[in-house]
C-alpha cells in the first residue's frame, strides 16, 4: 500500500514542530523548511472557524510538478511513491510551483533552483517515518501505509483536484463544537492580508509578458511579409529575437542549464515553447535575411511560429484556476493573427480577429462585473481605444498615412491587454483557496455560533 | 576517511514549562543532529515543542556568549577578556564589599531560567562568601499555590493523561496549545470520549476552538464568576452533600456568604451574560467527574489569591477531587521529593532570619526594593538563570535600580536585556553542557538532564565559575568537589548523593529512561487525606487569615487597577493590557533564534476592532501603549476574538524590539503568596500620529 500522511485538523494547534523538524532533518537552516502551517480566520472571524494546515508535498499519483517540469528534474522513487525532484537538474523556471496546487516546491534564490519534500525518503528507507510526522506533539500529524480509499482530503484550503494527493485529511469533525463567545461579534472585515493571493502576477511576471508579446509581434512580422511580400529589416529582427530570448531567460534561477529546458517534450508545454519559438526565431531571421522571396522559407518559419504561439498560450494550461488561454482576448495566438493583418494591411485579416478580440474583451468583462472582481474602467477604455477603437478609425481614413499611428495603437492595446492576462492568473494555492473560503463564509453571514440564548 | 560518531543520550528540557518533555539527544561527532522525544515520558511521548526543536540553533547560535565579556566603560560595548580576568576583578570587587559596606551589600538574584539539583551550588557560594541580600516570592504562580495549600493542603495534581477520565474540562484562564501543547493530546482524548470543554479566557484561542463554551470576562473579575457558579450550585443543589459532610470544612458558612453572590451580581461585575454563568453551573452540576485546569496569568492580580480559593471551591462542593477524571490540575508538585519545604513556602522569607543571607526583597517588587535597601544598601548584583530587567514588573524602576549600582555580574547565554547592562558577562552553559537531575510541575517524573556534549568556546557551568571564585576568594572549600562539582565525574557523585534517599532512582536508571518520583499518586488525594489543619478540604482557613489578612472563606473584591470598561474615570486609563505567554518564547528565552522568529519576528498588540475603530486606529498601525508607568510603540493587530477593552501583546519581547511589557507592569504583590500581581495593568492606547 502506498505511502500518505494523515493530518487531523481537529488536533493541528499551528505550533510550527513540522516545521521546523523538516528544516532540521534536512539541513535546511533556520528559516527555510518544505512544510509550512496556514492559518484559516487568524484574524478569529466570529462565523468562521479557526484551524490549521499544515502542508508540505503530498506525493501525488499523479503529479503535475513532474509533469510540468520542462528539464526532467523530477523523478518518483518506484518504492516509497517519493516525488524527487534533483536540484542538480533543476533549471530555476519555477514552473513546477505554477503546477503544483498545493504550493509545495519552494524557490531557493541563492542556488536558484527549486526543492522540496523528499517525504524524508532517506528515513523511509531505512523504514522509518518522515521527521515531520515523528514530531508532532499533538498527534495531529502522522504517516502510514494507507489504501487508496482512505485518502479523504476535503477541507476549506486543501484544493480539490484529480492528482491523487497521498494525503488522508480529517476534517474538522461534523458537529465540532465552536466556541459560544461573549465577545462583540461587530466583525472584522476580510482584510487585505487575508484576502491576499499567493503566485502570479504582472509585478513577477513582466519578463514573460513582454516575451510573449514579442513573440507574437514577430510571428506577425514574418506572417505579414510573407503574405504582402515586403521585407524585413534583418538586423533590427535578429536584435529583436535576442532580446526576446533574454527576456525569456530572465525567468531562469541556472541559465546554464539552459538546454535542459528541452528534455520534456513528451509531457511538459513549456519545453515545446522552448523548442518552437527559438526555432522560429532562428529561421525568421535566416528569412529576414533571404528577403521575402524565400517564400518556402518564410512559410516555414510562420508555421513554427504559431506552434510556438500555441505552445506560449498551452504553457498557462497548468494553471488549473484560470481561464483557457483561447477564452482570452490576449492568447497570443489571436494576437499573431490579428497583428499580421494590421502590419500587412490585411483588413479581413486584421477586422476578424480585432473584432473577435473585442467580443472576447468585453464579455470578460461583464463577466467579472457579475462576479464582483475588479473592471478596470480606465484601463479598459484604453485597451479598447488605443488597441481597437482608434486604428479601426485610422484605417477607414487612410491606412497608408496613418498606419505608423495605427500600428503604435494596437500594440499598446494588446500590451494593456497582455499585462491584464497575467494580472487575471490564477494559480491554485491553499492559502488563496482558504482566503476564498473565509469570505464566503463571512459574507454569507451564517451564524456558525449557536447563541446559547437560542438553546 | 573520517569516522562518523554518533550517540544518542537521553535527557529532558529544563525550562520553566509545564511539560518538561523528555528527549533522545542525537550527536554526531560531538555535534547535536536531532532532538527527539523519550517516549518513556508518557506525558510529553509526542515530541517536543518548536522551542524544543530549536536548541539546535540555540546552541550553535553565532549571537551566544562563549567568552567572558566586560563592558567598555561609559559605552554600551563589550570587550572579551580572559576567564583570568573576570575572575580576579569580581573577586576583587566580592572582597572590597565583604569588608564595607558588608556582604548583604551584594543581591544575589537567580530566577527560573533553568531547573536542576546543581542550582543550589549557587546559594551555597554566597553561604561561605559571607551572606548576600536575596529576594523571596515568585514572579508565576504563588497566588494560586498558596490557594491551593490553604485549601487542599498540598499542591499536586493527578497524571496529565487522567484529563482524558474527564467528562467535563474547564481551562480557566489557560492556553493549553500554547503553554502545555502536550496537554492538548490527552484533553482531545477526552473529547473524542465526549467530554464537554469550557474555556474562560478574554481571548478565543486554539484552545477555545474546541469549547462548546467560550467564556470571556473582564479580566481580574474570575473569582466573582466562580462564587457565582457556586451560588448556582448550591441554590439547585447539584452538590455533593456525602462529599461535604466528610472532606470539606466550613460549607455552612461558605455557603451562607455566597447568598448574595448572585448571576447576576458576577454579570454586572465580570461582563460575562447570566445564561453563559448558567450555563458554566449546569455543566459544573451535572456533569461528573470534572477536571478544572487554571492557568497562571489569571493568577497575577491583587485579588488572586482569592479568586483561585473560589474556584477552589467549586471542586470541593462538587466533589470532583481524589477521583480519576477529576480535580484540580494546577500544579504538580510531586517530584519536589528533594527539598524539606516545597513551593511555595520554599519561597518565603524565613520566620527567622539567619543574619547571613537578607531575604529582604519582594520578587514582585524589585525595582523599587532594590532602591530601598538600607543597613547596608545594595552595591553590587549578581544575576543567573534570570532576565529581571524585562521580566519583572515596571521595568524602568528595575533598570534605574540595576544602574544605580556600582557593579553587576550576568552569567547569560546571550546577551539579554539584563546582560546587556552589567559589567561583567559571563558565559553560561546551555542544558547540554552539564547533567543535572531535574523535577517537574505538571508530570511527575524525575528526569536525567544529562550532559550531550562538552561545553563550546570557554564556556563554564556555574559550579565551576563558583569554585574559581571561591579559590581566588581564598575560601577552603574551594577544593571540595562535593560542594563544587565541575568535571563530569564530580557531577554525577554530586547527582547521586542527592539521589542517595530513594532506592528507586539511581543515575543509571534515569539514564535510560525518566523515572516517576516515588510516592507519586497517579490520582491525586485518592486517599482523600488533606494536610491541612483540620485534615479537610478548607473553604475556611484561619491559616488565611492569620497570613495574609485575607477573609476566612473566598470572596470577590476587585483588583487594584480594576476598570469597567463602560466608566473609566476621567484621565483615566481603560484598557486592560493582557501579556499571555506564547508558543514561541520560555518568558525572554527563545525569540531571538531565527527558527522562532520565522513564526513573529516582531511584537504586535491585538485589540478588538470595536476598540480600534474608537481611536481611529486601523489594522497594522503604529499605536502607543501607554500608562503612568511608560509606554511602548508597537503595530496593531485586530482580532475579532479578543474581548473589546483588553489590548493584548505577548510577554517576553526584549526592549531592543520594543516590545518589553513589563514597561507597563506595576511593581505590586498578589493578595497571598508573594506574587507578582503584574497583571493587573491598566492602559491607553492611540494612534501614533504621522505613522504613514
Amino acid at each position: 500500500m502506498p505511502n500518505s500522511f494523515i493530518f487531523d485538523a481537529n488536533r493541528c494547534t499551528g505550533c510550527g514542530a513540522c516545521q521546523l523538524a523538516c528544516s532540521i532533518e534536512n539541513e535546511l537552516g533556520p528559516e527555510r523548511s518544505w512544510r509550512r502551517i496556514e492559518t484559516f480566520n487568524p484574524r478569529h472571524h466570529p462565523w468562521a472557524p479557526l484551524f490549521h494546515l499544515s502542508l508540505a508535498c503530498n506525493h501525488c499519483d499523479e503529479p503535475a510538478c513532474m509533469y510540468a517540469c520542462p528539464a526532467l528534474a523530477y523523478d518518483r522513487d518506484a518504492v516509497t511513491g517519493a516525488v524527487l525532484l534533483d536540484e542538480s537538474k533543476c533549471i530555476g523556471c519555477q514552473y513546477c510551483l505554477w503546477a503544483c496546487p498545493y504550493d509545495a516546491p519552494v524557490f531557493d534564490k541563492g542556488l536558484g533552483v527549486m526543492s522540496k519534500c523528499t517525504f524524508c525518503n532517506h528515513l523511509l528507507q531505512e523504514g522509518l517515518k518522515p521527521a515531520c510526522a515523528v514530531h508532532c506533539p499533538t498527534g495531529a500529524l502522522d504517516f502510514a501505509d494507507l489504501p487508496e480509499e482512505q485518502l479523504v482530503n476535503g477541507i476549506e484550503g486543501f484544493p480539490e483536484t484529480d492528482l491523487g494527493p497521498r494525503i488522508q485529511i480529517r476534517p474538522l469533525a461534523t458537529g465540532r463544537r465552536l466556541p459560544v463567545m461573549t465577545a462583540s461579534s461587530v466583525a472584522l472585515p476580510v482584510t487585505a492580508t487575508e484576502s491576499s493571493g499567493s503566485g502570479i502576477s504582472l509585478k513577477s511576471e513582466w519578463s514573460l509578458m513582454l516575451f510573449t508579446s514579442a513573440a507574437a509581434a514577430l510571428v506577425a512580422l514574418v506572417a505579414g511579409s510573407v503574405k504582402s511580400a515586403s521585407t524585413i529589416n534583418p538586423f533590427a529582427f535578429a536584435g529583436a529575437a535576442v532580446v526576446t530570448m533574454g527576456l525569456a531567460s530572465l525567468h531562469l534561477g541556472r541559465l546554464e542549464r539552459a538546454y535542459r529546458a528541452v528534455l520534456n517534450l513528451r509531457r511538459s508545454w513549456l519545453s515545446r515553447e522552448v523548442v518552437t519559438i527559438p526555432g522560429f526565431l532562428a529561421l525568421g531571421s535566416l528569412y529576414a535575411f533571404s528577403g521575402p522571396s524565400a517564400i518556402v522559407l518564410g512559410a516555414t518559419a510562420t508555421l513554427v511560429g504559431f506552434l510556438g504561439l500555441v505552445c506560449a498560450d498551452q504553457v498557462y494550461s497548468v494553471l488549473r484556476k484560470s481561464t483557457p488561454a483561447y477564452h482570452h482576448s490576449a492568447s497570443v495566438v489571436w494576437t499573431g493573427f490579428f497583428l499580421a493583418g494590421v502590419f500587412s494591411g490585411t483588413a479581413w485579416l486584421a477586422g476578424i480577429f480585432g473584432l473577435g478580440k473585442l467580443a472576447l474583451y468585453v464579455l470578460r468583462k461583464l463577466s467579472f462585473i457579475d462576479a464582483g472582481r475588479p473592471v478596470r474602467p480606465i484601463v479598459s477604455a484604453a485597451r479598447m481605444g488605443f488597441g481597437l477603437v482608434l486604428p479601426a478609425i485610422l484605417w477607414l481614413i487612410d491606412f497608408q498615412s496613418l498606419h505608423v499611428y495605427l500600428i503604435a495603437g494596437v500594440l499598446i492595446g494588446e500590451l494593456i491587454d497582455r499585462s491584464e492576462y497575467y494580472e487575471e492568473l490564477e494559480s491554485e494555492s491553499p492559502r488563496r483557496e482558504m482566503d476564498l473560503d473565509l469570505q464566503r463564509q463571512v459574507a454569507r453571514r451564517e451564524p456558525v455560533l449557536a447563541d446559547l440564548a437560542a438553546s | 576517511m573520517t569516522v562518523e560518531t554518533t550517540t544518542v543520550v537521553t535527557t529532558a528540557c529544563p525550562r520553566n514549562c509545564y511539560s518538561t518533555c523528555g528527549m533522545k539527544v542525537h550527536v554526531e561527532n560531538g555535534r547535536i543532529r536531532r532532538i527527539e522525544t523519550h517516549e518513556g515520558n508518557r506525558a510529553t511521548d509526542g515530541g517536543p515543542c518548536l522551542k524544543g526543536l530549536s536548541y539546535i540553533e540555540r546552541v550553535y547560535s553565532p549571537d551566544r556568549v562563549l567568552h567572558p565579556l566586560k563592558r567598555k566603560p561609559g559605552t554600551t560595548q563589550f570587550e572579551r577578556i580572559s576567564w583570568d580576568e573576570a575572575i580576579e576583578t569580581i573577586a576583587g570587587k566580592l572582597s572590597e564589599l565583604r569588608d564595607d559596606p558588608g556582604p548583604q551589600s551584594v543581591l544575589y538574584y537567580a530566577a527560573s531560567g533553568t531547573k536542576g539539583l546543581m542550582n543550589a551550588v549557587g546559594m551555597r557560594f554566597w553561604r561561605l562568601y559571607g551572606g548576600c541580600t536575596t529576594k523571596y516570592g515568585d514572579l508565576c504562580w504563588p497566588a494560586g499555590l498558596e490557594a491551593t495549600r490553604l485549601t487542599l493542603g498540598d499542591n499536586k495534581h493527578s497524571a496529565p493523561w487522567d484529563i482524558a477520565n474527564a467528562k467535563l474540562i474547564v481551562l480557566w484562564g489557560k492556553n493549553a496549545a500554547e503553554t502545555n501543547i502536550h496537554q492538548m493530546k490527552f484533553i482531545d482524548q477526552a473529547l473524542d470520549a465526549g467530554a464537554v470543554l469550557v474555556v474562560i479566557d478574554p481571548r478565543r484561542t486554539e484552545s477555545s476552538e474546541r469549547a462548546d463554551l467560550l467564556i470571556q470576562p473582564r479580566p481580574g473579575t474570575d473569582g466573582a464568576l466562580a462564587l457565582a457558579v457556586a451560588h448556582l450550585l448550591i441554590e439547585s443543589g447539584n452538590i455533593d452533600e456525602d462529599f461535604i459532610a466528610k472532606h470539606v470544612l466550613g460549607f455552612e458558612a461558605f455557603a451562607s456568604m455566597i447568598r448574595k453572590c448572585t448571576p447576576e451580581w458576577a454579570a454586572e461585575i465580570s461582563d460575562v451574560p447570566v445564561r453563559y454563568i448558567e450555563a458554566l453551573a449546569e455543566y459544573f452540576g451535572t456533569i461528573r467527574p470534572v477536571t478544572l485546569s487554571p492557568g497562571f496569568g489569571m493568577q497575577r492580580f491583587t485579588n488572586s489569591g482569592q479568586t483561585m480559593r473560589a474556584m477552589l471551591a467549586l471542586l470541593a462542593i462538587t466533589g470532583n477531587i481524589g477521583v480519576p477524571g477529576a480535580g484540580w490540575v494546577y500544579a504538580n508538585l510531586q517530584t519536589q521529593i528533594f527539598y524539606e519545604v516545597r513551593d511555595p513556602m520554599a519561597d518565603y522569607p524565613p520566620e527567622k532570619p539567619d543574619g547571613v543571607v537578607r531575604v529582604s526583597i519582594s520578587t514582585a517588587r524589585l525595582g523599587p526594593e532594590m532602591l530601598a535597601q538600607r543597613d547596608p544598601p545594595l552595591r553590587m548584583a549578581w544575576v543567573e538563570r534570570g532576565n529581571p530587567i524585562s521580566q519583572n514588573p515596571e521595568t524602568n524602576t528595575v533598570l534605574e535600580a540595576f544602574q544605580s549600582l556600582d557593579f553587576r555580574v550576568v552569567v547569560d547565554q546571550f546577551l539579554t536585556d539584563t546582560a546587556r547592562e552589567a559589567d561583567i558577562v559571563l558565559p553560561a552553559k546551555t542544558m547540554f553542557e552539564q547533567s543535572d537531575v531535574i523535577g517537574a510541575y505538571w508530570h511527575a517524573y524525575i528526569q536525567f538532564k544529562q550532559k550531550a556534549i562538552d561545553p563550546p568556546g570557554e564556556v563554564k557551568a556555574e559550579s565551576e565559575i563558583y569554585r574559581l571564585l571561591a579559590s581566588e576568594l581564598g575560601l577552603p572549600e574551594a577544593e571540595d568537589a562535593s560542594l563544587f562539582p565541575v568535571t563530569d565525574d564530580e557531577v554525577d557523585a554530586y547527582l547521586e548523593r542527592a539521589l542517595d534517599p530513594f532506592p528507586e532512582l539511581t543515575l543509571d536508571r534515569l539514564r535510560e529512561a525518566p523515572v516517576l518520583a516515588p510516592g507519586q499518586e497517579d490520582v491525586a488525594f485518592s486517599g482523600f487525606v488533606f494536610p491541612t489543619p483540620s485534615g479537610k478540604i478548607e473553604l475556611e482557613s484561619a491559616e488565611a487569615v492569620e497570613r495574609w489578612g485575607i477573609g476566612a472563606l473566598p470572596s470577590y473584591t476587585e483588583s487594584v487597577e480594576s476598570v469597567r470598561r463602560e466608566h473609566p474615570g476621567p484621565g483615566e486609563y481603560p484598557l486592560n493590557m493582557l501579556t499571555p505567554n506564547t508558543k514561541n518564547r520560555i518568558h525572554s528565552q527563545f525569540g531571538n533564534l531565527r527558527m522562532i522568529r520565522q513564526f513573529g519576528d516582531r511584537p504586535v498588540a491585538v485589540m478588538n476592532p470595536d476598540d480600534a475603530a474608537g481611536r481611529d486606529i486601523a489594522d497594522g498601525d503604529e499605536i502607543r501603549v501607554f500608562n503612568q508607568r511608560g509606554e511602548l510603540r508597537v503595530e496593531v493587530q485586530l482580532d475579532s476574538g479578543l474581548k473589546p477593552g483588553c489590548v493584548c501583546l505577548t510577554n517576553g519581547w526584549w526592549i531592543s524590539e520594543g516590545g518589553a511589557v513589563n514597561f507597563l507592569s506595576a511593581a505590586r504583590e498578589t493578595d497571598i503568596g508573594y506574587g507578582a500581581a503584574f497583571h493587573d495593568n491598566r492602559v491607553q492606547v492611540e494612534a501614533v500620529s504621522g505613522a504613514e
